[in-house]
């Protein structure tokens, strides 16, 4: 995957400067997907902010022969659900839909619960009778690497096993639980999916959720279930949630319009939108993860490239001190006019507060490949606020020299 | 934040290294997983697969045991800032100029931190330009269902509390949907996204051996091999008990597969592909001058 590298870092003259030769330009018009900030906003930086202060830029070579393109927003398959339970639901009998066989059952008790040994603790199957499930202790989950609550147990209920409502059970429960129910072999599965994988702070998206069957036929594959529903939750790095409502639509998903508060906090991380559904009594949920900026500093809209050197130095407007950084993709001209991705080049440095900055792409750090030439395309340029991981603007096309 | 020189200083004294240039400039770095680490030789690796692999060096000294908070984002000092520091500290102190790092598990997401965003730091691009290869053993790069399931029902409350009080950031990164977007926008090597500067080859574990019958799990310790068979059950049907394996084959280029290289075709199981397991250490330490 990876080609000959060639990298340099260069000092803080070099990156400061303009250290490109030949007229500025506009960067290309937004297109659909682009992030641009309209405004600025100033921010305090991260308590804990222990920014690099030297300016760096490094370059390195891309195969051409190997193509890119922006991935889609993560769209999250579930088949699982998890659910928060008192103490007295265990011990009448904590109902649980189970749809397949060999589902896997987590209890974790919350801080101040008691945990519940496997003498304790017995799952009935659909017809009344202890289901047999074997279990293991929080022990052997931390064995095997997964660093479980104290006192979590995980149930198995096994290939034999039926579908049907079973009854988690325990006198013993004190407190509350969380518990979790995983059926990987059910053909129900739950889809969700965000509009975007970053957003500005302020800014909306879309949330969509599909509750799916694979069936015995291709027909019904990937078929609407009836009686679909549920809620949504965006939660923020810090802890801080906001419900979201899911519509129903024609097509037989959940859509939620997701308003992003202009106060993100300053928790470093990423939000999450989780969706809780069911249907018939069948329970899933899902989440999927995005980033959110805050547009401290943008990308002014011009561009100096020098298509000899392929360095390209990039203008920027900062509202607040912090470390940025622009990236991109150099794209080069084949003989017969068809554009490879050859080289990435990053930039970045320390910028003291509010005004005006240049950040200077090198891609002359990195040798161009045999037959490659102008004309030149600058993609996928970024802007990033390093000092508060935040993605601020993206432009899929930026440049042509 | 650096103070490299002292650092470096420091690191050399700790490790019990001797500044001095060898003779010739191969080293190995061994790059734990999820965890924090001050004695990653025997808590994480043991000596075995260690000892196993620096025979493969022409200077058996010219290797680092890196111990770090990997607890922590893969971006925080504590994480990728530690082990860039041990790194550079371990490139200057040893003379080191063709560095070899190998890594486990999330590791691999640190490692990919730093070759991906080169000017993060000032000791990022020294880093990245005397690594010659990553090897990386059964890496997280796609997270794993696992991660979720630990934290799910962590959501804040504001009343409440994290209802589990886990607030590892490590195991939050590792959610698969929070890898997918760390992927899109952070991280390289993934499909359709630039290729990192430097060769990442991943070894990808398959399957888990448990049956208390077969001598082949007891290899890394039997009582993890019972965990991992357990915990498997989350996972698709290629897996090594903690990752699928499309998460550890999402980033990077697939060296190979467990049962095409290791003794006896014997799949390893997450615990067993950071041990002297089925020839592993062997292939590991005929692939250094590869």
């Amino acid at each position: 995957m990876t080609m000959h590298s060639t990298l340099l870092a260069v000092a803080a003259l070099a990156i400061l400067s303009s250290a490109t030769t030949g007229a500025a330009q506009p960067l290309r018009a937004a297109a659909a997907g682009d992030q641009i900030p309209a405004t600025l906003v100033a921010a305090p930086l991260p308590n804990d902010d222990e920014s690099e202060q030297v300016p760096l830029a490094f370059a390195w070579a891309l195969d051409p022969a190997q193509p890119l393109h922006a991935p889609a927003p993560h769209a999250a398959i579930s088949r699982s659900y998890w659910q928060q339970v008192d103490a007295a639901e265990l011990q009448r009998g904590l109902a649980l839909p189970l749809t397949a066989p060999d589902a896997v059952i987590q209890l974790s008790p919350a801080p101040g619960a008691r945990a519940l040994s496997a003498g304790s603790l017995q799952l009935r199957d659909p017809a009344g009778r202890s289901s047999g499930a074997r279990s293991v202790d929080a022990r052997v989950l931390h064995d095997a690497g997964m660093p479980v609550g104290d006192g979590t147990r995980m149930l198995r209920t096994g290939a034999a096993s039926t579908a049907g409502i079973y009854r988690l059970h325990s006198r013993q429960a004190r407190g509350r639980y969380v518990v979790q129910v995983l059926e990987p072999n059910s053909p129900l599965w739950l889809e969700v999916q965000a509009s975007h994988s970053r957003v500005l702070a302020g800014g909306s998206m879309q949330l969509q959720a599909r509750l799916r069957q694979d069936g015995a036929s291709s027909l019904q594959a990937g078929t609407p279930r009836s009686g679909f529903g549920g809620h949504a939750l965006l939660v923020a790095p810090d802890g801080r949630s906001w419900p979201q409502q899911l519509r129903p639509i024609p097509d037989g998903s959940l859509r939620a319009q997701v308003r992003i508060p202009a106060d993100v906090g300053n928790t470093q991380g990423l939000w999450e939108l989780q969706v809780f559904a069911q249907a018939d009594g069948v329970l899933r949920d899902g989440t999927v993860a995005f980033a959110v900026a805050l547009p401290t500093a943008r990308l002014s809209g011009q561009a100096t490239a020098d298509p000899t050197s392929r360095r390209v130095s990039v203008s920027l407007q900062m509202a607040a001190a912090g470390r940025y950084e622009a990236r991109g993709t150099l794209y080069a001209s084949t003989a017969d006019g068809q554009l490879k991705p050859v080289a990435q080049a990053h930039a970045a440095a320390w910028f003291e507060g509010p005004g005006q900055g240049t950040l200077v792409l090198p891609f002359d750090q990195a040798a161009l490949p045999a037959g490659f030439g102008p004309p030149y395309e600058l993609r996928d340029l970024q802007l990033q606020d390093q000092s508060r991981m935040a993605p601020i603007e993206s432009r899929a096309a930026a440049l042509r020299f | 934040m650096h103070s490299t020189a002292l650092r470096s200083t420091a690191l050399a004294l700790l490790v019990g290294l001797q500044p001095a240039q060898a003779a010739d400039g191969l080293g190995v770095a061994f790059v734990h997983g999820t965890g924090a680490h001050t004695n990653a030789l025997r808590d994480y690796w043991q000596p075995a697969i260690i000892d196993s692999v620096r025979q493969g060096l022409p200077d058996r000294r010219n290797y680092v045991v890196i111990n770090c908070d990997f607890n922590q984002y893969m971006w925080k000092p504590k994480a990728a800032g530690c082990l860039a520091g041990q790194l550079s500290g371990f490139i200057e102190s040893r003379g080191i100029t063709r560095l070899v790092v190998i890594t486990h598990s999330n590791g691999g997401n640190v490692v990919r931190w730093i070759l991906s965003n080169p000017t993060y730091d000032r000791r990022y691009p020294k880093i990245i330009q005397t690594l010659q290869k990553v090897t990386a053993l059964a890496p997280s790069s796609a997270g794993t269902p696992l991660a979720d399931a630990v934290i799910n029902g962590s959501t804040f409350e504001t009343l409440l509390g994290w209802l589990l009080g886990l607030r590892n950031d490590a195991v939050r990164q590792q959610q698969v949907g929070h890898m997918a977007t760390y992927n899109a926008q952070n991280l390289y090597g993934t499909g359709g996204r630039p290729a990192l500067p430097t060769p990442f080859r991943v070894v990808v574990g398959s399957d888990v051996d448990s049956a208390p019958t077969d001598a082949d799990s007891y290899c890394g310790g039997y009582a993890a091999n019972l965990g991992l068979e357990f915990t498997r059950n989350w996972l698709s049907s290629c897996s090594d008990g903690f990752l699928d394996c499309s998460s550890q084959k999402a980033a990077g280029t697939v060296w190979f597969t467990d049962t095409a290289r290791t003794h006896g075709a014997e799949p390893l199981s997450h615990n067993q592909s950071r041990r002297a397991c089925f020839g592993l250490g062997t292939l590991l330490r005929n692939d250094l001058t590869q």
